[in-house]
């Protein structure tokens, strides 16, 4: 049997090689990642076939150990295809269970493994997330009653259970989500508690039910608890932009967008942060700056539009690019590259591995690189013509906002309400210009901190006053 | 004493575990076995109690047999390159002996031992492994007469009829495999069926042997069921075996046996029913090809080895299952090749990419671009949007994986045409802009630059199409490549064109600024060129939506200066006028009403189109509606032609539609319906009128004007119907290449098959019948599957003209099991008259097998009598079946009251012969369409709208004339005013038999009865319409 596993209950590794396995787990249990390698690196020569599988096993073990995830888990899912259903293959799906779960990668490969029938039998704890696979793999191609079957595989309280529970949620949920669904999702998301990558996701998203309810301000006391990295930094920065923007905090709307245009978050690059401060500036009647944004989305994405315009391989866009490794499921990918490279980059920091595995290893994730990205731009090719699609249907709601900006401005009496808001003081050095010059890479730290000081200049329609 | 038995337990089974998964450890295992063993034996020889000593020796038995097998493992392991007989294994033998002969001191001496069914079982289960049968059969019999649980009988039932199917006899196996399946349901019972099954295979009862293997496909986890082969360490899954062993009995059920059983009409649904598991799926489906193909059967092969293709597999599994579906496309001539097949390839062919197999890459290059080739050729020949963009995508991939493939550029060209033809005109600009990039002879640049302008124009005329992205894309590349080619090509004619498209690109776009900036060069450029008026009025247009009128009159004198044509000039110069008009019109007051038509419509006439124009006309329309002169028509007309914008352009339109509604005048109706949907397209009537207009054109014949209108709504599907409805052929078959689906597969078969293109019509036919159901699809479906078998029967027809021969015999019956094989599909598509023509051509099909029969001569070698002694009763079982089908042909009509002409074969048992084309006859278009009218019945009519007699007058008008449909029209609107009257009715009954539409006039004459069930009129219609005539079929024997 393929698609329907058969659970081995109390699963343990029974070794190939019981002495050098004994020797190895000796030393992987004192944290003696030295003598471990040491001990691979003997037999190496020496082993045969399924012993050799065994050793790369031990390797696997020993990257997961020094944190190369990536490497590890890449590792490990070469390994279960080409030894598949061997006990090194069934310890290696454990490492691709665990990473999956901690690091959050991308589940194509291990998808793909898990549903051509190479093995049937795997650790019961194992069960869910390949159960989850199946599931994963039926669920779009017509072929749900597959996928049903699969179903008492998830264990309803693993990581994968919960997961699943999460996305058939999130399908369900209604395009305007009310308050019993935020209900439901906060009870959903005590589950998800004790698995740190859901638990951040869930309030994620629940920062965002908030803001769609109105409630921007709790919806700020969420991300202020969360602590992002890489493309989601930039990308919850900006959503705390909109908050702040909800609650006429305008100062520090402006600012945090200001920050997400420094040079440093190219990761994170979003082209609505340029319509969001228009916006902001169009409300608070600051005209010229409209056209002044305007310009400035201009000279960073206007090259790019002029070459979708002209027909050039989208593929060949690195802003494009960009975008599509910051949309979901994408940018999962995007991340496990980043990461690779990180992990390239610490390769030899601590213990410093023997020269010529170091090399190999160098090398090794030089490839991995070239093919993850190569496999990203492959897959997200439909993403990719969504976004250009995007960027130029962008282009033209800004020009229908500087046309209405324009308008407003030659109103001789604008009916704005409420016009309350004052410009705030200055909470760093600099001058009272209207944009903050945020260049330094040390702004993370400050993030938050800074604002654009910019007051309302709309002329108040007096008590009276004909429409 | 009970812990010690538990322990010796524990400790064999403990050996077999390690014995199984520890090689290594084997030795040390014997030795620990052999510990036991003596163990035992002093055990035995010590102990006291009695009661307990069979208990010992069973455990000393199963030691023994334990040691058998461990010596046999090491002694294999000890000498690896031995081959099986090259070993002496007469120690182990003997140890196996000891272990049985143990169990035969159990039974004879303790006769009552509570465990001796086990004792038995294990004793035949040893015997037979060393090959002792008879006296394992012997053991399992005395297990199955000592009458015990079931569980124990069911299990020597099933080791006896192994033994009895290992000896080759496979009834008196079967016999005893029953005996297991007759027993409660036990962990032996899927075995018994899945053996069973072979035991029928090997019996050639191929349909009981499919039946038992269905009994082991349950839909239970993979828990259950485990061959048995484990104990011998090969694990295998009984119900993938059972679904694996069922596909030879599936490939050779009779036509019969697939009649009865529609479950098996289509494997790959059959198939996909049954398994719950992707993997035994593509397993089987696999198995299932490679029969087929082995069988001949090229089509069916090919199509479950594409469908087997498409469930993921291992990279090795798929590149090979890639291989097969290659070869068996081209033994199937196969060239229609499905998106997802293609897709699939793509996967594969970039994991060989990414894992840098390029020598396996270089060995799929050649099929893949043969299977491209031949999908290029058939898709442009039948030319299915669907499949061409299926193909571009293809072609996308090759020239990804093989960007320096020497047929690369070949493979860019095709890749351009295929998206020229499957209407994706931007890609195909890009493909053959791409094209004129590479190193080419600057003649064939040319054509392929002319290409690229062709295709962006279309794109650029079809631009509501486009997204966003592709919008900017065709207006940028269509001026770069304007750019390039005046760069390359300075002198050429289609410059000019191609210059001005690039003003208007501005113009649509709105930009007017540049607009007018490209015409005015233009302008300079060409002053006397084909689109020189055009780029003028266009020029103007961008001034005057600029409110520029000032730009607008002086560059518009500008041009008047230059040496233009006069008709460029006249044009000109009425654009002109007309701003000058608007300009006076912003400042004209408004006007006297109620004058006489003639006044105002002088006072029209001299004014232009001032609003003076305007309103002299609107009130000249009213004072002629008013009294009632048809006049008024021609009146709004001029209003709406010169007002399009006018203030009462909406209210006179409105009235004439109502007005022409009320005179039956139903064409002129839904034209003005149309112009009412182009001028208000966003209006709450609008899509009310649209439907009405098609309606109205489809009840009064104007077949084309329909099927137009149908087109610019973009509703193809009814073009369709109607181009179908009217005989349309070549219209249908053009506009079906564009509907996705069954429909589209049928009305573009249909198509080819009406204009006798039977090659594409019968390919797209197959491919129709195939496909899954849709909405509204079963009718359609069932005819396609009529007209095949149709078809299949004039082939077995033609096939009798050849000198009479046994292979030709064969080729025949292969044929009519086919045949036999559509209509059985047609049948389970429920479709009303298909239904009733399936079992009538099932009939007519009978009818000739038993004819071709009837008049066979036998092979030299046989005597006639002995020949007609094995025709005679096939040709009586045609006979019968060809009865038993006209019989159910005519139950099935008269139960479900169906109206076909098929009945009528079917009464007269195949005398009569009807054909699908007669079935679906084509409603006549009288001379004229629309309905015929004279100014005198219209002015009754707007005095008395609901008058039968002038109703009746206009009838007769357009019977006069022969206009069926316009009488048609008419008698419907009689209905609707007299619906109490049988006379009524009859009228509407026999024009609706004029156009073909019996179902209509049955329904008519129905009704009349309903209100006078003594009127002959409608007795006599509905007599008419069930009794129609046919050719006869030439008497049996004659041909």
């Amino acid at each position: 049997m393929a698609q329907q596993y058969r659970a081995l209950p109390d699963w343990k590794y029974r070794a190939i090689n019981q002495d050098f396995w004994d020797d190895f787990e000796a030393a992987m249990k004192n944290k003696n990642l030295t003598a471990a390698f040491a001990l691979v690196s003997e037999r190496q020569d020496h082993a045969k076939s399924l012993e050799r599988v065994e050793l790369e096993l031990a390797t696997i073990l020993i990257l997961q150990e020094r944190g190369q995830t990536v490497l590890a888990y890449h590792r490990a899912l070469s390994l279960m295809e080409r030894a598949p259903g061997s006990m090194p293959a069934l310890r290696a799906l454990g490492v691709v269970d665990e990473l999956a779960q901690r690091e959050d990668f991308d589940l194509t490969e291990i998808q793909r493994l898990a549903n051509i029938g190479n093995f049937n039998e795997a650790p019961a704890e194992r069960i869910p997330l390949l159960s989850y696979l199946v599931i994963l793999e039926n669920k779009d191609a017509a072929k749900k009653k597959w996928a049903k079957s699969a179903e008492p595989g998830l264990n309803p309280n693993s990581y994968w259970g919960v997961l699943y529970e999460i996305q058939k949620t999130v399908v369900n949920l209604p395009e305007k989500p009310d308050e019993r669904d935020l209900v439901t999702w906060k009870v959903l998301a005590k589950r998800a508690e004790k698995f740190p990558t859901l638990k951040t996701k869930m309030l994620l998203q629940e920062a965002r039910f908030l803001q769609s309810l109105n409630q921007s301000k709790e919806a700020l006391e969420i991300y202020a608890a969360l602590k992002p990295t890489g493309r989601e930094f930039g990308r919850e920065m900006f959503e705390r932009a909109w908050n702040l923007y909800n609650l006429k905090q305008y100062s520090t709307s402006l600012g945090l967008l200001q920050t997400l245009k420094s040079s440093s978050m190219r990761m994170a690059i979003e082209p609505e942060i340029y319509i969001l401060a228009m916006i902001a500036y169009r409300d608070l009647c600051h005209y010229p700056a409209v056209h002044i944004m305007r310009n400035q989305y201009l000279s960073v994405f206007g090259s790019t539009l002029e070459k979708i315009k002209a027909g050039t391989a989208l593929e060949d866009l690195p802003i494009l690019a960009h975008l599509v490794a910051q949309a979901e499921p994408w940018s999962k990918m995007a991340n496990e590259i980043t990461l690779l490279k990180t992990q390239l980059n610490a390769l030899n920091s601590t213990t410093p591995y023997p020269e010529q595995f170091g090399l190999q290893l160098n090398a090794e994730s030089k490839e991995l690189e070239k093919i993850l990205i190569q496999r990203l731009k492959l897959r997200s090719r439909p993403e990719l013509r969504r976004q250009a699609e995007r960027l130029i249907a962008l282009t033209e709601q800004m020009q229908l906002l500087e046309y209405i900006s324009d308008l407003q401005e030659y109103k001789l009496n604008p009916t704005l309400d409420d016009r309350t808001y004052r410009s705030e003081k200055a909470t760093a050095t600099g001058g009272n210009g209207l944009f903050w010059a945020v260049d330094g890479e040390d702004w993370k730290d400050e993030f938050g901190t800074f604002k654009v000081l910019v007051s309302d200049r709309c002329p108040v329609r007096k008590r009276g006053d004909q429409k | 004493m009970k812990n010690l038995i538990v322990s010796l337990f524990v400790l064999i089974s403990l050996g077999a575990a390690v014995a199984l998964a520890d090689p290594a450890g084997n030795k040390a295992q014997l030795a620990k076995i052999q510990s036991s063993i003596e163990l035992t034996k002093k055990k035995i020889r010590s102990t006291r109690e009695v009661t307990f000593i069979p208990d010992l020796q069973f455990v000393m038995a199963e030691l023994l047999l334990q040691k058998a097998r461990l010596m046999y493992i090491v002694k294999k392991e000890s000498n690896p390159k031995a081959k099986p007989d090259e070993l002496d294994y007469a120690a182990e033998k003997r140890q196996v002996m000891e272990g049985i002969e143990q169990l035969r001191l159990i039974e004879e001496k303790y006769p009552n031992f509570s465990g001796l069914n086990k004792v038995l079982l294990t004793m035949g289960l040893e015997l037979r492994k060393i090959g002792n049968q008879e006296k394992a059969l012997q053991a399992f019999k005395r297990l199955a007469e000592r009458n015990p649980e079931a569980a124990y009988a069911s299990r020597a039932y099933l080791e006896i009829g192994h033994i009895f199917f290992e000896k080759k006899d496979y009834e008196f196996a079967l016999d005893h495999y029953k005996k297991v399946t007759a027993l409660p349901a036990g962990p032996s019972t899927a075995a018994a069926n899945y053996k069973a099954g072979w035991c029928e295979i090997n019996l050639e009862h191929f349909l009981s042997a499919l039946t038992y293997f269905e009994k082991v496909f349950p839909e239970s986890g993979p828990e259950t069921l485990v061959s048995e082969d484990q104990a011998e360490g090969k694990k295998s899954d009984l119900r993938e075996d059972a679904l694996l062993a069922s596909v030879w009995p599936y490939s050779e059920l009779s036509e019969k046996e697939i009649s009865e059983n529609p479950r098996f009409l289509k494997p790959i649904e059959y198939y996909e029913s049954q398994i719950q598991d992707k993997v035994i799926l593509r397993r089987t489906l696999r198995r299932l090809a490679q029969r087929l193909d082995f069988k001949n059967r090229a089509r069916e092969a090919s199509e479950i080895a594409n469908t087997a293709f498409l469930i993921q597999a291992d990279l090795e599994e798929s590149l090979e299952m890639m291989e097969v579906v290659f070869t068996m496309n081209r033994k199937a001539k196969r060239n229609d090749v499905s998106v997802e097949t293609f897709n699939r390839i793509a996967d594969n062919l970039w994991l060989l990419k990414e894992r840098r197999r390029e020598k396996d890459l270089k060995k799929y290059e050649p099929f893949f671009r043969e299977m491209l080739t031949k999908s290029h050729s058939f898709a442009l020949s039948i030319k299915r949007v669907e499949d061409l963009r299926a193909l571009v995508n293809a072609y996308e991939t090759y020239l990804k994986i093989y960007p320096d493939s020497k047929s690369a550029q070949g493979v860019l060209i095709n890749q351009a045409e295929a998206a020229f033809v499957g209407q994706e005109y931007l890609r195909a600009a890009h493909f053959y802009t791409q094209v004129t990039e590479r190193k080419i002879p600057k003649e064939k640049a040319k054509e392929f630059y002319d290409s690229a302008a062709q295709a962006y124009a279309l794109a650029l005329e079809n631009i509501e199409q486009l997204s966003l992205m592709e919008k900017a894309q065709a207006r940028t590349g269509y001026r770069n490549l304007t750019a390039l080619y005046e760069k390359s090509f300075p002198g050429t004619s289609n410059l000019e064109a191609m210059k001005f498209n690039i003003g208007k690109n501005y113009y649509d776009e709105q930009s007017y600024t540049q607009a007018t900036e490209s015409f005015l060069k233009y302008l300079a450029a060409y002053p006397q060129a084909p689109h020189t008026t055009q780029a003028a009025i266009l020029l103007m247009d961008s001034y005057y939506l600029q409110d520029d009128l000032k730009s607008l009159l002086s560059q518009g004198q500008r041009i008047l200066g230059l040496n233009v044509l006069p008709s460029t000039k006249s044009k000109l110069q009425q654009v002109m006028q007309e701003a000058k008009l608007k300009q006076v019109q912003s400042v004209a007051g408004e006007f006297a009403t109620k004058k006489y038509a003639e006044k105002f419509l002088e006072v029209a006439k001299n004014s232009g189109n001032s609003s003076l124009g305007e309103s002299a006309l609107f009130e000249a329309y009213n004072s002629l509606l008013a009294a009632g002169d048809g006049k008024f028509y021609e009146v709004g007309d001029q209003y709406l032609s010169r007002f399009r914008t006018g203030g009462h352009a909406k209210d006179i339109l409105n009235q004439m539609i109502k007005t022409a509604l009320i005179t039956v005048e139903l064409g002129r109706a839904a034209n003005y319906m149309l112009l009412y949907v182009s001028h208000y397209p966003e209006s709450s009537e609008a899509a009310n009128y649209k439907s009405q207009a098609v309606s109205l054109m489809e009840m009064t014949g104007q077949a084309d004007e329909a099927i137009e209108t149908n087109l610019q709504n973009k509703n193809l599907l009814h073009a369709a119907e109607l181009a179908a409805k009217f005989g349309r052929w070549e219209k249908m078959q053009q506009i079906s290449a564009n509907i996705p689906g069954a429909a589209g597969l049928y009305y573009q078969g249909l198509g080819f098959w009406r204009q006798g293109q039977k090659a594409e019509a019968l390919a797209l036919l197959q491919r129709c019948v195939s496909e899954k159901a849709e909405t509204g699809s079963a009718d359609l479906q069932a005819h396609a599957g009529v007209i095949l078998a149709e078809n299949q029967i004039e082939d077995l027809l033609a096939l009798q003209k050849e000198a009479f021969s046994v292979p030709l015999l064969q080729k025949i019956l292969e044929l009519s099991k086919n045949t036999n094989q559509t209509l059985q599909g047609v049948l389970q598509q429920q479709s009303g008259r298909w239904s009733v023509a399936s079992l009538a051509v099932t009939g007519r099909l009978n009818l000739e097998l038993a004819r071709v029969l009837s008049q066979a001569q036998p092979p030299a070698s046989l005597p006639v009598e002995a020949f007609k002694k094995i025709v005679d009763p096939k040709i009586a079982d045609y006979s019968q079946g060809a009865k038993a089908a006209n019989e159910r042909c005519l139950d099935l009509s008269k139960k479900e009251a169906i109206l076909s002409d098929y009945t009528a074969m079917c009464r007269t048992e195949g005398k009569i012969l009807v054909t699908e084309a007669a079935e679906m006859k084509i409603s006549p278009l009288g001379k004229k369409p629309a309905v015929s009218m004279t100014a005198e019945i219209r002015v009754q009519l707007l005095k008395a709208p609901k008058s039968v007699e002038v109703l009746k007058t206009a009838l007769k008008l357009n019977e006069s004339e022969a206009n069926f449909y316009g009488a048609y029209a008419v008698a419907s609107r009689i209905t609707e005013v007299d619906g109490a009257s049988a006379q009524a009715w009859n009228l509407l009954g026999k024009a609706a038999l004029k156009i073909s539409s019996r179902g209509e006039a049955l329904t008519a004459f129905q009704a009349a009865l309903k209100i006078d069930p003594a009127d002959s009129v409608a007795t006599q219609g509905i007599a008419q319409i069930l009794n129609p005539s046919g050719k006869r079929l030439p008497a049996a024997g004659s041909r």
